[in-house]
């Protein structure tokens, strides 16, 4: 009887023992419930939505180019027979450029002339036929007469405006003269040869140097024609000068490299912006450039890399908080937005999100709506 | 020869009292599988399959002894199901207060029952007694009346006061007062004591292991609880874990098993540990007085 | 005597005093509630209702539903109570008799007891089920499948679960009564040679009687108590044959048809009071003949 109240205490302290662990057990757990719950959470990096700027950096490189270039053609198709200016030079306006070879036309010109001559040696012989007739003749002769002469007239008159043009075209194009005071940026001419294709280039050096930039339009919005602009041109040494705008017109549009590049054909459409630079220093041939900074006011800034596709549709993660007995639970949710803009590391957008509104920029887990998540 | 038939009966008992325990074995061996070797052997509970339609004929798996012990089950339901934890306190916070609520209450008035005379004490106590034969059902409106009025509803306090006042206390803790003899407490009286005085100082240190015999069978009772949380509570953050383990098999059966097991610990536990008071318990109520 | 009436009269004021705090509550949450369902069931309405006679008990009786489920709670009842009690009966013999780790072996059979129902439901469903482990065995035996749940097997189940968690009460009830018969009876017939059968009729059943009367009543509300199992198991509406009263009252209850409820509660609890009225006189019956 006593060994087995023995036993049965025996009995009785280990399943106090076994309890008292359960009990234990169960307490701990309750006490790091949320502790071991949110270990097994993706941890997730938070931001907080605010408004702010968003600029864009622009940045365009151009030659610069004279703005007036002539191109100066030879009309005739002569070989050319000398050609006085190189490239570089800067010559006068009348300035004679290329001489051509004028020996045919001068020929012409001779064999012309002994026709004329002879022309008028008949002169004397008609005159004297139609004073003859005039005193004694019939009326028939004294037309006949008369329009004989007329006639010669007419033929030396002929003959003599002939040779006259073949004079001018040889004074005209027996040489190329400059049309204003310039630069000769270009000659083709070579002696001996006919030309083909403009002689020689020659640049109004009055009119100053021109750059052609080509820009996104969003990039161009805010400017206008007559705006003045920095150039930095980069010469022997850089230099900064005025730019002014002369006009903007369209361009071909270019595949954009903004966004994620599995969506694909997004195009940025483009404008031409043409700037004429004033600059006694900027010399042709130099490069230059152009920074412009484009910027939105007051829009909801969102990091590039927070931004998510679903076949075309953007969102971002915001978060949920669910309060309960046993604690705040967070919870991952889906934000569809618009990015109305975007530049290389933030996008504007609009569309679900508020100010001071958290978002998870960063996850040590592949997130999906619903996700309970820890911060 | 006796021997043999001692033998030989003890292994019939044996089993048959195997039988009894394979449910609750099958629990706790079965809480020790993993998630998958759960849904893999038991996938099939409530599908009815069409071999005609192509699919396969099958069984559900009864398995006793894991392919892999692990304690995942246990891992997943303590740590990633916060509802069990919170569940089980609420269990617990339902239930202790009722016992100790019920044990003060009863106690009083079984003291009356048992050794005060007074008129109507035998009509009252059978009127105790009755409602302890009824079903929960039947007081079911007015119950749900009475919790509504007293601004109760969809609070522990609708479970936890009726709980406090159900007759089982009274009639338990009466039979047990009815053994001690009228000797004890007429010696205290020609002290001059009172009867609360006779109550506090002799009755209770005589009846604490009839108390304890109280405890354990209203804890087993009200641990088990299921129509009335049903009805009262309506939010599952108040409701006991018998609400949880009842839902379990429609979403999570694959941590059934270790649920089950943690919710059966704290029972099993106590019953083995108190096996006396509780056999006494039911014994005492047995005996006519 | 003197002394007595005074007793009395202290105790009065006494007896007030402690029996205060239960007998409020309890008036509140049972008393009160039980007499304001009893009014309800004459009345056509729970808010400013009429008084209408019987009409509620004849709509409730009238219903096929509630005809369904008493006769369902009566079959229930009438086969798996006495089944019980034999087992019980049987295995508390056995437990008796000399063996060798008896505690442990009644420990085993009062365990179930202390299970909470939730906590097994899916141990209920993995053998009943349509795919399981009872269909298993029958498929082996090459007998065909049964659905258990959904046949009128249903009601076996539910009577193996009821035995199942009762039995260690009753046997540990049977245990108390069996242990407190004097051995000498039984000597004392040995010595008149009396035969077992003899024995147990005219001792061991004599002696148990006090204890059966109350074995019966606890294994009837403990058969009330199988509606948590069935409700689990099968949820509110279960097959034809486990549709109980309180599913009946519950589904009342879900349709807010208070009339109806309170009535069939009423009607429950005349059957209760008339069944342990019936009992409690044949137990003076008995008392009386004892003595």
């Amino acid at each position: 009887m006593i060994t087995l109240e023995v036993q049965h205490a025996g009995r009785k302290k280990t399943i106090a023992v076994i309890a008292g662990v359960f009990l234990g057990l169960v307490i701990l757990f309750t006490l790091l419930s949320n502790t071991l719950m949110s270990l097994t959470l993706p941890k997730v990096a938070l931001l907080t939505v605010s408004r702010g700027v968003l600029s864009h950096e622009f940045q365009s490189t151009g030659v610069l180019k004279w703005k007036a270039e002539a191109e100066l053609n030879s009309t005739s198709g002569w070989k050319v027979k000398t050609v006085a200016v190189k490239k570089g030079d800067v010559v006068q306006k009348g300035q004679t450029l290329i001489t051509y070879d004028s020996k045919d036309i001068k020929q012409q010109i001779q064999d012309e002339q002994g026709s004329l001559a002879k022309l008028k040696l008949s002169t004397g012989s008609l005159q004297y036929a139609l004073m003859e007739a005039m005193q004694g003749g019939d009326e028939k002769t004294i037309h006949d007469a008369t329009t004989a002469y007329k006639s010669h007239e007419i033929d030396i008159e002929t003959q003599q405006r002939r040779i006259q043009k073949l004079q001018i075209s040889l004074k005209e194009n027996s040489k190329l003269v400059a049309p204003f005071a310039g630069i000769i940026t270009k000659v083709n001419a070579m002696e001996g040869f006919p030309s083909s294709g403009p002689d020689v280039m020659i640049s109004n050096r009055n009119l100053g140097l021109m750059l052609e930039l080509s820009l996104p339009v969003l990039a161009v919005t805010l400017l206008k024609a007559g705006d003045e602009l920095d150039v930095q041109v980069n010469g022997k040494e850089t230099r900064q000068v005025k730019g002014q705008i002369e006009r903007i017109q369209d361009d071909d549009p270019v595949n954009s490299d903004i966004g994620d590049s599995a969506t694909g054909n997004s195009t940025v459409p483009m404008k031409k912006l043409i700037l004429s630079i004033q600059d006694p220093a900027a010399k042709e041939g130099e490069a230059a450039q152009v920074d412009l900074t484009q910027t939105l006011e007051d829009v909801l800034l969102v990091p590039n890399t927070a931004i998510h596709d679903e076949g075309g549709k953007k969102y971002v993660f915001g978060i949920e908080q669910k309060d309960g007995p046993l604690g705040n639970a967070f919870y991952v949710r889906k934000v569809y937005i618009t990015v109305d803009d975007a530049n290389t590391s933030q996008s504007a957008v609009t569309g679900g999100l508020f100010d001071q509104e958290s978002i998870i920029i960063e996850s040590s887990e592949p997130l999906q709506e619903g996700n309970k998540i820890r911060m | 020869m006796v021997l043999f038939r001692k033998v030989a009966l003890t292994v019939v008992m044996s089993i048959f009292a195997l039988a009894m325990l394979f449910p609750i074995l099958v629990t706790f061996s079965n809480s020790l599988m993993t998630e998958s070797e759960i849904d893999y052997n038991y996938h099939l509970i409530g599908k009815m399959i069409n071999v005609a339609a192509g699919e396969k004929n099958g069984f559900i798996n009864l398995k006793l002894i894991p392919d892999w012990v692990s304690l995942s089950q246990y891992g997943e339901v303590l740590v990633h199901k916060p509802l069990f934890l919170h569940m089980f306190w609420n269990s617990v916070f339902m239930v202790l207060p009722i016992i100790i609520g019920q044990v003060v209450a009863a106690s009083l008035a079984a003291y009356a029952f048992a050794k005060l005379r007074f008129w109507g004490r035998e009509k009252l106590f059978v009127v105790y007694l009755m409602t302890m034969l009824m079903p929960f059902q039947v007081t079911l409106v007015p119950n749900y009346i009475i919790a509504d009025k007293l601004g109760l509803m969809n609070s522990t306090a609708a479970i936890i006061l009726p709980g406090i006042f159900s007759a089982f206390g009274v009639f338990m803790l009466r039979q047990f007062m009815l053994h001690i003899p009228y000797s004890y407490l007429e010696a205290a009286k020609m002290d001059g004591a009172g009867q609360l005085r006779i109550f506090y100082s002799i009755m209770l240190p005589l009846i604490k292991p009839g108390m304890a015999a109280l405890t354990v069978l209203l804890f087993v009772d009200n641990w088990n609880m299921v129509e009335q949380p049903l009805i009262f509570l309506e939010d599952a953050f108040k409701q006991p874990l018998s609400l949880y383990l009842s839902r379990i098999n429609e979403g999570a059966r694959g941590v059934a098993f270790a649920a089950s097991a943690l919710y059966m610990a704290p029972m099993v536990l106590l019953f083995l540990y108190a096996e006396s008071y509780f056999i006494e318990g039911i014994q005492l109520s047995g005996i006519k007085g | 005597m003197s002394s007595g009436i005074r007793l009395l009269r202290k105790d009065w004021m006494a007896a007030v005093l402690f029996l205060a705090p239960s007998l409020i509550g309890f008036s509140v949450f049972y008393l009160i509630p039980f007499a304001t369902g009893l009014i309800y069931s004459f009345q056509d309405n729970t808010i400013d209702g009429t008084f209408v006679g019987l009409d509620n008990y004849q709509a409730v009786l009238s219903s096929g539903s509630f005809r369904k489920a008493a006769a369902n709670t009566l079959l229930f009842t009438g086969v798996s109570v006495p089944l019980l009690i034999a087992l019980s009966l049987c295995f508390a013999h056995l437990l008796n008799r000399r063996l060798f780790i008896r505690n442990w072996l009644q420990t085993a059979f009062v365990l179930p007891l202390v299970v909470p129902v939730a906590s097994i439901v899916m141990m209920w469903q993995i053998l009943f089920d349509w795919n399981g482990t009872l269909n298993v065995l029958l498929e082996h035996l090459h007998m065909g499948r049964m659905d258990w749940m959904k046949s009128e097997w249903s009601m076996v189940v539910l009577a193996v679960v009821y035995i199942w968690k009762n039995i260690g009460y009753n046997i540990i009830l049977f245990l108390a009564g069996l242990q407190s018969i004097p051995k000498d009876y039984y000597e004392t017939a040995d010595i008149e040679g009396a035969s077992g059968l003899h024995k147990w009729l005219h001792i061991t059943w004599v002696y148990l009687t006090p204890t059966m009367f109350f074995v019966v009543l606890m294994s009837i509300i403990n058969s009330f108590k199988v509606f948590r199992e069935t409700y689990l198991i099968a949820g509110d509406y279960p097959h034809d044959r486990i549709y109980m009263l309180q599913h009946y009252m519950n589904n009342m209850f879900m349709s807010l048809n208070v009339q109806k409820l309170t009535a069939a509660a009423t009607l429950m609890v005349a059957g209760i009071l008339l069944f342990v009225s019936v009992m409690l006189m044949m137990e003076r019956r008995f008392r009386s003949f004892m003595e």
